[in-house]
């Protein structure tokens, strides 16, 4: 390990020296992606296996193993690239080690069956830089994701990190560093999208003890680029936090990060460790006599946590819950003094700005919005995982091109962004270019980044009752509108759902969307009714359908729709027969077959089964 | 404070900066429904009922919560907003059970009230039924939080206002509900039964046991709590002639606020008692006969009249009361003095430190008698000592809490644990009986760093130089070893008063002691060289025990005081008393309270009155107690109910509990409040100013009181510390009586070696006042709630003895001292110190009073009855 940095000449050396190291030509560096998702798909067996195989091969001192965090490309995982070529192997297995090995690493070709295929084009491709999902991203801050061991503190360092702590250390004053991130026009990253560089300026403005905070308290289900940065880049997080520290002229911070991200709460405490060791963080930071220092803070896993208020509530030991924010929490926020919170992302995008300046940050993005955003791309989409693109990008870039399209040939339908209690985006709107601004004027919104894609055989009333349901059981029951007003939606939704629907329900889910909306406490309530109020927007044909008719037509609510053999399109291959878990389809061979209604469970078997379309929801 | 323009329903309005919008439209009066809000309470925006809408911007603001700003535009009943408040109105009915039509809260409900304002009756919406199971094993509050609506008014009354920390937000979303740790009943939480969350209540979530009637009492009657010196303002609640409820005062200058303790709410049952006295009755032949009043009052003036005759005024005795009236009690030292010549008068407090507090008010030169509670709350650190005020005076307790959890240092001393430690950033378990050294100590810890208001002693004290070098002379390693404590513990105390004014609260713990008034000296001599004393948010509060007691002392029902708190033994003023009255005044010092027992014992005491005492139970060894009293010829007792004491007279004279007359208290504070008849009285029973009234003109006095208001007019016209004031207003404050000859003067510090406890007694038994219980307990032993509850007396020990002596926790054991005995319930409590017991007072059915020895302090004034040694023992006995 390194010896305490005294100042800012010995970081400087350092980094200076670890580039050189890593710039001997001759060495291979294997980035193994080791996040949750990978790690999941078993990168431990094949980094084991690796290991063993570089060994047997004699090429250990040649070949450098670095168990990285999230590529964002979790379709794949787990995902091995190899440098300084950068040759891309997806969903690699331990068996496919020593072919990779041998031929690879060893011959120096490729091997051609492990390859990447690009589902669109049909064709293989060998470097990571050339795929669809990669080279249409512009990825700033998730970059260097890839190249950083995250447990060690050098490998940030050599990747230009820490140089934003210098600069706003060394060169800038307080001042100079809030007007420089004001100047980039960097906005929140956690949803509100305030901009940061105002936030900065008012809790600097106010006197007492000044808390920097970082919201890690990522909730939204299926979202979770905050996660792959604290887990595969911590540094960037403390030093964006620092740099803000600096900013403010603040000397405690604290992590608030959910208890279910265990990876992050360890990355991030190897981390804090070895920034302490060095000479990072704690007192007088690279002999600068300025002090700060961080510690974690772990939440119990309730969304309204993210809340700034609730967490700050949390944060004091208190139950999560937030406050009218009529005093603002930059004013008064933890312990009743100035606290900024910013989300991971934001404090990820702080040392970019400070390091490249805010011209340059600011010449990405929109009018609004700038610099480049993360999504978390999931749902019916051939590609999910974690897309990182300039603000502005359009929904069809990032769904088609970049998330190559929905699987299965079926049709799009909609995109949730915002999170639960964003808004479904319809078809028509494919073509705005998504910025904090253009999605509130569609009914929904940026929230944290999540963007699941639904295609044509989503329920869009069961959709909302879903998201519903997740906002019910995450609210945290202190204000009337939200904690009564949600439970009422749900109930009349569920009733929709199951064929009890009746008239003037939708006009009462309108009634009440607009009620909690406009009266809940804080933004979790105002922003709950979002997924009732967008569908009923884009999709109210589906509701009435499900009252009127008492159908649906998407073929989600049990209740509200069978299945039928389509008399002419069924080839009478009794493919749907064999799997049927029911007895319920008989017929001859080559003849259209039937379908008894009172056996059919409605499980769908059969509906996938079919390759000729021929069995249809009614 | 900036001021900001706005308007409000087109009406333009200004006012502060900072003012909520709520507050701007209820002074407007503009009626906005609220659910959530109380003015004693923070700000909180749950219920969102408070809506209004800002025309100028469209933005919708809480109203509650949301501070004016320039210019808004205020509508508070625009079409949507109405139209929303319905809404939310909608969704609690929906979440509201059926058994609404049956609850109790009647038309105390605040739903109901704003349901119907709204013309919310059917919901439109469906159901959404929250059923909870009702609590209700506790014999005081019912929990039905089925009806809970999150208001939030509970919990944060528990944590803001009377800081117990019994319940919080359990649960999320639909399923939030208020709960205790674990999800307990109440009886096992932190929850002391102060019942200010079912005051606060809104709904029928939280209501009252044992309500005898259902539904909202008939009227509502202002008065003032009978049981502790806070004096809380209360709400009877009255009902055909039956107190069915006691609430807090809605009114909010008031010493409580909207808190109250379990007695207040709960013990006040003793009101409509079936043992309550209703006809005056003689003792014939051992039977209690009922008489005619006018009877009555011609034996008793006769047998008075008679004994001073022939034995003398020194041989008749009158007890007053701390729990009687301003009023009754200077008639009733106005018939001894001047008609019976006699100074033998007393009253209750005696027990209770009334005679220091007395020497405090000489000491000070009658100055600061005015020491609102509010002040500690802006105190710049507190010193308790010797204090359990979460048991004996909560309401203190509560603002002594919320000053410690909004950061003002807190010292406790105290030799057992309080509720109060969790809040005290230093707790001094001195040693029993040796505050005294430590406050010296501590003096001598401040003067040592010169850290003490050296101006403020110069220009305000004398004697200071001799207290100082009266204290360069105290030992530290002693003074370390005889309070127990190790001197950097004495150096922190030091280090967190220095520099500061302190608000010192003195319990029972310093004045029943046996060096009281020393300790008493000696908490001065630290008041006045750190300048505590001249501010109203520092000083010393005495906490006392009974209702009345400073009252009765102001009323000069005292034997050496006289009314005003003038000195019997100040010839000016017993010559002004004598032309005041019209009557002779004799100089004689008359009997305390102890003493007229032990002249009865020794037969010299011919006749006693006693009016609302109960000395046969509340004094110590009450056998021999007993015995004396019936030694006495003609013993008199006025009171409610029969006592201990009763039993003994020759003569029952029904009075009438404070709800039945009219009259006034003063409290610990100084404050004095003015109060009316409730109920109407119970068979022949007369109120206790009407009864010496009559007495008074039966035995010739001139004047003539025919209302109330008579004597107030009297005490207004000879008291000037009560004045004018107290007159004008129901509420209105003792005034000092600065006697500028007499500066405030530093008491050479005295050291005291302590007493050597009697070979064969292990344990230092420390009487504790208890929540549920007053005094002895006799008024309190009346409600069947408190009794189900506490009926039996819990003996606090450390576990390490018990395991000890082979007692388990719920065992009945024996607690044996030189005196007597009593039987208790052991409980063991974790961190007690061991060698200690604690005993407590007031617990019918178990005679503390057996324990003590009323012989221990041979002179006028009884003191030590604090602490004693004893033995414990496990005992078979139930």
């Amino acid at each position: 390990m390194v010896d305490r940095l005294k100042n800012r000449d010995e970081l400087i050396t350092l980094r200076k020296n670890l580039v050189a190291q890593h710039k001997d030509g001759n060495k291979k560096l294997i980035s193994l992606c080791s996040g949750s998702g990978c790690g999941a798909y078993g990168t431990a067996s094949v980094y084991d296996s690796l290991v063993a195989e570089l060994k047997k091969a004699g090429l250990s001192d040649q070949v450098e193993v670095r168990l990285t965090g999230c590529h964002g490309f979790c379709e794949k995982g787990p995902i091995m690239v190899i440098h300084p070529e950068g040759i891309f192997y997806p969903q690699v297995k331990p068996d496919m080690i020593p072919d990779i090995v041998e031929m690879t690493l060893k011959n120096g070709e490729i091997v051609e069956k492990f390859l990447f295929k690009d589902p669109v084009s049909k064709k293989k491709i060998i470097h990571e830089k050339d795929i669809p999902f990669y080279k249409l991203q512009k990825r700033v801050i998730f970059g260097r994701n890839q190249m950083i061991d995250p447990t060690n503190v050098l490998h940030y360092i050599a990747e230009d990190g820490y140089k934003g702590l210098e600069k706003a250390l060394f060169e800038m004053e307080p001042q100079q560093i809030i007007q420089e991130i004001k100047g980039a026009g960097l906005r929140g990253r956690g949803g509100g999208g305030f901009p940061t560089g105002i936030k900065w300026a008012s809790c600097a403005k106010h006197d007492g003890d000044r808390y920097v905070i970082c919201n890690a308290d990522e909730g939204d289900p299926g979202a979770y680029m905050d996660r792959s940065l604290l887990e595969g880049n911590p540094h960037s997080i403390i030093e964006g936090m620092l740099i803000a520290a600096v900013a403010m002229q603040s000397h405690n911070g604290f992590v608030y990060v959910r208890h279910e991200y265990p990876l992050a709460v360890k990355n991030l405490n190897i981390a804090l460790k070895s920034a302490r060791e060095i000479g990072l963080l704690g007192k007088n930071i690279l002999g600068s006599g300025f002090d700060f220092d961080i510690k974690v803070s772990r939440g119990g896993g309730s969304f309204v946590c993210g809340e700034s208020t609730a967490l700050m509530a949390s944060l004091e030991g208190k139950p999560g819950r937030p406050r009218a924010k009529y005093v603002h929490t930059v004013e008064k926020g933890f312990r009743e003094s100035p606290s900024s919170l910013n989300n991971v992302e934001t404090y990820a995008n702080v040392p970019h700005i400070i390091n490249n300046g805010a011209e340059w940050y600011a010449s990405m993005g929109t009018e609004g919005s700038k610099g480049t955003k993360i999504f978390s791309l999931v749902g019916n989409v051939v590609n999910t995982g974690l897309v990182e693109v300039p603000m502005g990008t359009n929904l069809r870039t990032i769904i088609y091109d970049i998330g190559g399209g929905i699987p299965k040939k079926k049709k799009f339908k909609a995109v949730q962004s915002g999170g639960p209690s964003g808004g479904c985006i319809p078809e028509q709107f494919l073509d705005v270019p998504v910025d904090f601004d253009e999605l509130v004027k569609i009914g929904s919104m940026m929230g944290s980044g999540g963007m699941i894609v639904m295609d044509q055989d989503t329920c869009m009333v069961d959709v909302a009752r879903y998201f519903l349901d997740f906002l019910k059981e995450e609210s945290c029951g202190q204000c009337n509108p939200c904690r009564e007003g949600i439970k009422q939606m749900l109930d009349v939704l569920t009733r929709i759902c199951a064929g009890h629907g009746k008239e003037g329900d939708i006009e009462l889910l309108e009634e009440l969307g607009a009620m909690v909306q406009k009266f809940s406490l804080c933004g979790l309530g105002t922003s709950s009714p979002n997924p009732v109020l967008t569908t009923l927007m884009y999709f109210r044909h589906e509701y009435e359908a499900h009252i009127k008719d008492k159908k649906c037509p998407a073929g989600v609510c049990k209740p509200l729709f069978h299945y039928e053999i389509v008399d002419g399109t069924c080839t009478g291959c009794g493919l749907c027969a064999r799997k049927c878990p029911q007895d319920a389809i008989t017929g001859a061979k080559k003849e259209t077959h039937v379908l008894d209604q009172d056996k059919c469970i409605k499980c769908g078997i059969c509906y996938d089964a079919c390759k000729f379309n021929a069995i249809a929801i009614r | 404070m900036r001021n900001v323009t706005l308007a409000v329903n087109g009406k333009t309005v200004r006012c502060s900066a900072g003012t909520s919008l709520l507050d701007v439209c209820t002074a407007q009066g503009i009626d906005i429904p609220t659910l959530c809000h109380h003015p004693q309470l923070k700000p909180f925006g749950a219920c969102r009922l408070c809506i209004v809408e800002d025309a100028k911007s469209g933005r919708i603001f809480a109203s509650c919560v949301t501070p004016v700003a320039q210019d808004m535009e205020i509508q508070t009943h625009s079409e949507r907003v109405v139209r929303h408040r319905r809404n939310i109105i909608r969704l609690i009915m929906a979440e509201h059970p059926e058994s609404c039509l049956v609850c109790s809260k009647g038309n105390h409900c605040d739903l109901r009230k704003i349901a119907a304002q709204l013309g919310v009756g059917q919901t439109g919406l469906y159901p959404m039924h929250n059923y909870q199971g009702i609590e209700q094993a506790n014999p005081f509050i019912i929990r039905d939080l089925t009806k809970c609506i999150l208001c939030g008014k509970c919990i944060r009354a528990d944590h803001e206002l009377v800081a117990a920390g019994a319940i919080d937000y359990n649960h999320r979303g639909f399923d939030a509900r208020p709960s205790t740790l674990f999800e307990q009943p109440l009886e096992k939480s932190e929850c002391t039964f102060c019942g200010t969350c079912v005051s606060l209540c809104p709904t029928g979530a939280l209501t009252m046991k044992n309500v005898r009637y259902v539904g909202a009492p008939q009227k509502e009657h202002e008065s003032v709590c009978g049981f502790c010196a806070a004096g809380c303002a209360v709400s009877l609640g009255v009902t055909d002639g039956q107190v069915v409820e006691v609430t807090p005062s809605p009114r909010t200058d008031t010493v409580n606020g909207v808190t109250l303790c379990v007695r207040g709410h709960f013990a006040h049952d003793f009101l409509k008692s079936e043992h309550r006295l209703t006809s005056p009755m003689v003792k014939k032949d051992g039977e209690w006969t009922e008489i005619s009043w006018t009877e009555a009052l011609e034996i008793l003036s006769q047998k008075l009249l008679s004994v001073k005759k022939e034995h003398g005024p020194r041989t008749i005795g009158f007890m007053g009361s701390s729990k009687c009236t301003n009023e009754e009690n200077y008639l009733f030292q106005k018939i001894a003095r001047s008609l019976l010549e006699t100074n033998n008068i007393d009253n209750g407090g005696h027990l209770f430190g009334l005679p220091l507090a007395a020497q405090l008010d000489k000491r000070l030169g009658g100055r600061f008698r005015a020491r609102p509670l509010k002040g500690l709350e802006q105190a710049e650190a507190i010193f308790v000592i010797g204090a359990n005020p979460g048991n004996s005076v909560p309401v203190a307790g509560y603002h002594i809490k919320r000053a410690a959890q909004n950061g003002t240092p807190l010292i406790v001393a105290d030799p057992l644990p309080t509720d109060l430690n969790r809040f005290a950033g230093l707790r001094l378990a001195v040693a029993p009986g040796r505050d005294l050294d430590m406050v010296n100590a501590i003096s001598a810890l401040l003067l040592e760093k010169k850290a003490y208001d050296a101006s403020y002693t110069a220009e305000n004290t004398t004697g200071f130089s001799f207290f100082r070098t009266g204290l360069s002379s105290i030992s530290f390693e002693r003074a370390s070893k005889t309070t127990g404590l190790k001197l950097d513990r004495l150096e922190q105390a030091a280090e967190m008063i220095a520099g500061k004014k302190i608000a010192f609260v003195i319990g029972q713990g310093v004045l029943q002691q046996p060096k009281g008034q020393e300790t008493l000296d000696a908490v001065v001599n630290l008041a006045l060289i750190t300048g505590s004393l001249e501010n109203g948010a520092s000083g010393i509060y005495i906490l006392h025990r009974e209702n009345n007691q400073l009252g009765a002392l102001d009323m000069g029902c005292a034997p050496d005081g006289l009314p005003g708190r003038s000195s019997l033994s100040d010839e000016k003023a017993r010559k002004t008393w004598a032309s005041a009255w019209g009557s002779k005044m004799s100089p004689d010092p008359g009997l305390s309270l102890v003493q007229m027992i032990r002249e009865a014992d020794k037969g010299n005491l011919k006749a006693l009155y006693i009016m609302g005492e109960n000395p046969a139970r509340s004094l110590p060894d009450p056998g021999f107690v007993k015995a004396a009293l019936e030694k006495v010829d003609f013993l008199a007792v006025q009171d409610i109910l029969m006592t201990e004491t009763a039993q003994l007279a020759d003569m029952i004279l029904p009075g009438a509990v404070f709800a039945e007359k009219a009259g006034s208290f003063t409290n610990m504070e100084g404050r004095v409040q003015s109060f009316d008849p409730a109920l109407p009285l119970p068979g022949a029973a007369r109120p206790d100013w009407e009864i010496l009234a009559m007495l008074a003109q039966k035995l010739g006095m001139d004047a003539r009181y025919s209302e109330v208001r008579d004597i107030q007019k009297e005490i207004a016209r000879l008291i000037p510390s009560y004045g004018e004031q107290y007159l004008a207003s129901p509420v209105s404050w003792v005034k000092d009586a600065i006697q500028e000859d007499q500066p405030m003067a530093f008491t050479t510090p005295v050291c005291w070696d302590g007493e050597k406890p009697p070979a064969g007694f292990d344990f230092t038994a420390i009487t504790g006042s208890v929540r549920l219980h007053l005094g002895s307990g006799t008024r309190t032993a009346q409600s069947s709630r408190i009794i189900a509850w506490d009926g039996r007396a819990s003996i606090e020990m450390s576990p390490t003895d018990a395991a000890s002596l082979g007692i388990e926790e719920g065992d009945a054991v024996r607690v044996v001292s030189q005196t007597g005995s009593m039987i208790g319930t052991a409980k063991l409590v974790f961190g007690f110190p061991e060698g200690l017991l604690r005993t407590p007072a007031g617990v019918a059915g178990h005679s503390l009073a057996g324990l003590l020895d009323i012989s221990r302090t041979p002179g006028a004034v009884y003191s030590g009855c604090k602490s004693f040694p004893v033995n414990v023992e496990k005992s078979n006995e139930t």
